[in-house]
């Protein structure tokens, strides 16, 4: 379990959107579809299957999300550092 | 349930994927264990942060349809040779999903509408309309009380042939809202409303992925509704709303 706090009351929209979208950018190729189209088109677990060629797509969506958070919060402390 | 188990089960539960026996041990676990609901509450918030950061546009039908067959020809190829990674079609899905980022730019509206469209056809692929099965005013208006700090204006949002099924509550533009869920011959009519503190919506009507969305304001609430009725007997249901808020019924 990780719990980053706080991390998406962030500070002006803007702000947030810039680091989602660099968080987004340093994602492997998988995880930015996936998250795409679980998030924003959608898709049931099920059309994930039928349409992506991977397996165990059930804990995909998960490590996507994980993987998605642990880059926003690197990109937040960085940019809280420079 | 552990907490272990759950920390592996919370996404499919919140995807609403999980079946309804580990949904309600995942549920006995969390009325037990404040650290799991902190753990929870942060799951919702990254969903919201990602929903309202991630600045979606629908793509529009000719993309979509090109998209889409691309998939498919893909897909076929992909099945026909040893061409495992199709990684064209993929890449042809993120378009519709995450390069139309910035590139346009829509008005308020036709985001918070592109927000309900997910919503909408969420509940409707996950068959999960509502959370309380109700017509009632009576027992609506408390249950929305419950979980939210407004309630809908009730008496307000009713329209012959109409049918209410129910209410849940969804997150559009990262505030919790009202939704309504409407029966109209077999088509379902979701409306999403919430008190418009942050700016009244503008009127419009679009469609978005096959769905028709009505959004407007009032000093009561905002409302949108998303429905894949055709559009001609969506109008009339809207106006018939319209109508009701203003002759002052509420």
């Amino acid at each position: 379990m990780v719990l980053l706090g706080g991390l998406y009351l962030g500070p002006s929209q803007e702000l947030r959107k810039r680091e989602l979208h660099r968080a987004l950018s340093k994602l492997p190729f998988e995880f930015r579809e996936i998250l795409a189209l679980r998030e924003i088109e959608g898709w049931s677990y099920g059309q994930l299957d039928s349409a992506l060629p991977i397996d165990e797509v059930t804990s995909r969506p998960s490590e996507a999300r994980l993987r998605l958070r642990q880059e926003v919060s690197e990109v937040r402390s960085k940019g809280n550092r420079e | 349930m552990s907490c272990e188990e759950l920390d592996h089960l919370i996404d499919p539960y919140l995807d609403r994927e999980l079946d309804p026996g580990e949904s309600l041990r995942l549920e006995q676990h969390l009325s037990d264990c404040p650290a799991c609901r902190s753990f929870l509450q942060e799951c919702l918030d990254f969903r919201s942060f990602f929903r309202s950061n991630a600045p979606v546009y629908a793509a529009p039908p000719q993309l979509r349809a090109k998209v889409l067959a691309n998939f498919q020809r893909e897909r076929l190829k992909s099945e026909l040779t040893i061409f495992r990674r199709p990684w064209i079609y993929a890449a042809a899905a993120l378009v519709v999903g995450l390069c139309a980022l910035t590139i346009l730019i829509p008005d308020n509206a036709k985001e918070l509408s592109a927000q309900a469209v997910v919503q909408y056809t969420q509940s409707l692929a996950t068959d999960h309309l509502v959370d309380v099965v109700s017509s009632d005013q009576q027992v609506l208006k408390p249950w929305f009380a419950a979980k939210l700090t407004f309630t809908p204006p009730l008496a307000d949002l009713q329209a012959p042939g109409y049918s209410l099924l129910g209410g849940r509550v969804d997150v559009i533009g990262n505030r919790p809202v009202a939704a309504l869920v409407y029966q109209h011959d077999q088509s379902i009519v979701t409306l999403f409303c919430w008190p418009p503190n942050n700016g009244l919506l503008s009127k419009h009507n679009n469609l978005i992925h096959g769905c028709n969305v009505y959004t407007w304001g009032n000093s009561a609430c905002n409302y949108i509704v998303v429905s894949k009725l055709d559009n001609h007997e969506l109008q009339t249901f809207v106006d018939s709303l319209r109508a009701r808020a203003e002759s002052g019924s509420y």
